[in-house]
């Protein structure tokens, strides 16, 4: 049933993404992952707030409907089949030996893992068993988890529950993996767009090749930070695509994919800040006052945030934590350090690989491989949420050492797909001019002078 | 030639880069994974939970058993002073809705909260973190003695006040 559940999921967000993504059914549906979750948690909160009850009949019923509609409309696309290079069936050689590390060993490890027992699983527990959030959040105060953080992963986690008909905690947290998968399939898809099969299918397996990106996939299966990666490298890639190529649905699928981390973690509310920023600010720039595009800029982050306030209003719940000065000068007074732990993390290649080196590199060399000033918008996203990172730590209501000793390799690794994905756009440029000069018919010899 | 498929070259060799770094990681994954199936493979999902997550999923079990789904249970642990946040997230979420507080106090109180279990840590876990609460055991006996003992199972002792 779990299985049915998520593959529900992965259908709802490629019929939601419709309008928008061109792409085959396999990239679809794990793109379509992040955004079904987005919208089955986003409307379990809003049937709560409305006083809508949590059946499966309710909850799957409008879907059902677009499935028909979407069904009836589609038009099959013929599949165009090329046998893959060698380096393509090099990266997916790597790909399936690192999933053989990975995948059984999250199936083996029951659900242990503090944040998932103490936040995000247990919240989504607590709704399914309460049938719905108000309960758990006018208890909130006896819990130690944050009950201010956005409710994606567990209203999401519920939306499972309610599939399976029991808690089943171990099946649920299955959740991070397909997060994982679809920030892969994201990830492929937008190098596709930039680039060459090889180059992306390289990418792609190098991705995976990034420990902590994988341990915080499956070892902390159940943790909200798989889901807000997929939103962040999604709604960054889709706003890049936007600004080099003037597509409205590229513009639409980053308000959206910005929204949905912002609806996932409070890092993402970082980071769709930046982004909507950045977007707002190239409308003005180049006065395009096309209501469609403004529309979505506010639609889909009121969406993600305004029901969420709404409801923590209606339920009296604070951000915990009280912020003092001499906690503040603490912070400030270690931030030095702190800065150096946090390049240092970021630079270790057990950890990381070498996805930020390569990221400085991209930077210095995007020019010579033929991109213009426009690529520097994925750096400076990469550079907007280590600030985030960096001004979260600082005013953080706790010990900064503490923060980074618990929580920065799993921060940074929300930012590596977006580092690799710099470099990679800049590689894919360089690769494919050089292909294109190997294509390019030779320019004709010089004629000879006959001598008899 | 190698000069035009240079592109070519650098695609490989920046992917044979990164396979190399990657690989001690993933040749430890392989053997936590491995080492891991030795001990819990073949098991059910519950007896996993109760291998892994000793002795919290064990005690919790019980006392889901004994008690109703409303139910308050006051926790007298006897647990270090880090352990008893652990325990006190574990059994919010083992034992939800029922109401959990958790202290290492033999005189320790809640409002309403009729049912009370004595939980005794792992002396594994006590040898990684000492005992540092309060603990009088004769005041244990004589509280205890008012109560009616409903359930006694390794690591806990559960009682509920006489109706």
């Amino acid at each position: 049933m779990i299985w049915l559940a998520l593959l529900f999921t992965a259908a709802a967000g490629w019929v939601l993404l419709r309008p928008w993504l061109r792409s085959g059914p396999v990239i679809g549906l794990c793109v379509g992952f992040t955004a079904g979750a987005a919208a089955l948690s986003l409307q379990l909160l809003l049937y709560d707030l409305a006083r809508i009850p949590w059946r499966r009949w309710t909850v799957l019923g409008p879907w059902v409907v677009a499935f028909g509609v979407f069904l009836y409309k589609r038009r099959p696309a013929r599949p165009r089949w090329r046998w893959p290079q060698p380096m393509e069936l090099a990266a997916l050689a790597f790909a399936v030996v690192a999933l053989m590390a990975w995948v059984p060993y999250e199936r083996l490890m029951p659900l242990n893992e503090w944040d998932a027992v103490m936040l995000w699983m247990f919240k989504g527990k607590a709704f399914y068993l309460d049938g719905g959030v108000a309960p758990y959040l006018r208890r909130a105060q006896e819990f130690l988890a944050n009950p201010a953080y956005p409710l994606l992963v567990p209203l999401y986690s519920t939306f499972l529950y309610i599939c399976v008909g029991a808690p089943a905690d171990h099946a649920a947290k299955l959740l991070s993996p397909c997060f994982f998968a679809s920030l892969l399939g994201g990830f492929y898809y937008l190098l596709r767009r930039f680039g060459s099969r090889p180059v992306a299918a390289v990418f792609t397996a190098m991705l995976l090749g990034v420990y902590m990106l994988s341990f915080v996939a499956f070892h902390y299966a159940g943790y909200a930070d798989t889901a807000v990666t997929a939103a962040i490298v999604l709604g960054a890639g889709f706003l890049y695509a936007w600004w080099r190529e003037e597509h409205h649905a590229d513009f639409a699928l980053a308000a959206l994919f910005a929204s949905i981390a912002a609806w996932g973690k409070n890092e993402g509310q970082f980071f769709l800040a930046g982004a909507g920023a950045l977007a707002a600010g190239r409308l003005l720039w180049r006065r395009q006052w096309n209501w469609r595009l403004w529309t979505r800029l506010a639609v889909f982050p009121l969406l993600a945030v305004a029901p969420w306030v709404a409801a923590r209003g209606l339920y009296g719940i604070r951000r915990p934590g009280q912020l003092s000065t001499e906690i503040v000068q603490t912070n400030v007074a270690s931030y030095l350090p702190t800065l150096k732990a946090l390049i240092e993390h970021a630079f270790a290649p057990s950890v990381f690989n070498l996805a930020f080196p390569m990221l400085l590199l991209a930077v210095a060399l995007h020019r010579r491989a033929g991109l213009d000033a426009k690529f520097l918008l994925l750096p400076a996203l990469v550079a907007w949420q280590m600030l985030g990172v960096a001004w979260v730590y600082i005013t953080g209501p706790i010990s900064l050492q503490w923060m980074i000793g618990s929580s920065l390799d799993r921060v940074l690794s929300q930012i590596v797909p977006l580092a690799l994905l710099s470099a990679a756009v800049v590689f894919a440029s360089y690769y494919d001019r050089a292909e294109a000069r190997l294509a390019a018919p030779a320019p004709p010899a010089k004629a000879k002078k006959r001598v008899r | 030639m190698l000069r035009a498929q240079a592109h070519r070259v650098l695609l490989a060799a920046l992917f044979g880069v990164w396979v190399l770094v990657a690989w001690p990681k993933l040749g430890e994954q392989f053997a936590s994974l491995e080492d891991w199936q030795r001990k819990l493979g073949g098991r059910s999902i519950e007896e996993r939970a109760a291998m892994v997550d000793y002795p919290a999923y064990l005690v919790a079990e019980q006392v889901r058993q004994a008690t109703p789904a409303g139910a308050c249970v006051l926790f007298l642990a006897y647990t270090g002073p880090e352990h008893v946040n652990y325990y006190k997230t574990r059994f919010d979420y083992y034992l939800y809705p029922r109401r959990v507080v958790v202290q290492a106090n033999t005189a320790a109180a809640a409002d309403n909260c009729p049912y009370l279990a004595v939980f005794r840590d792992s002396a594994q876990n006590l040898q990684v973190e000492a005992f540092h609460g309060a603990w009088d055991d004769e005041q244990l006996r004589q509280r205890l003695a008012h109560l009616e003992k409903v359930h006694a199972g390794p690591h806990v002792e559960i009682y509920r006040a006489r109706p």
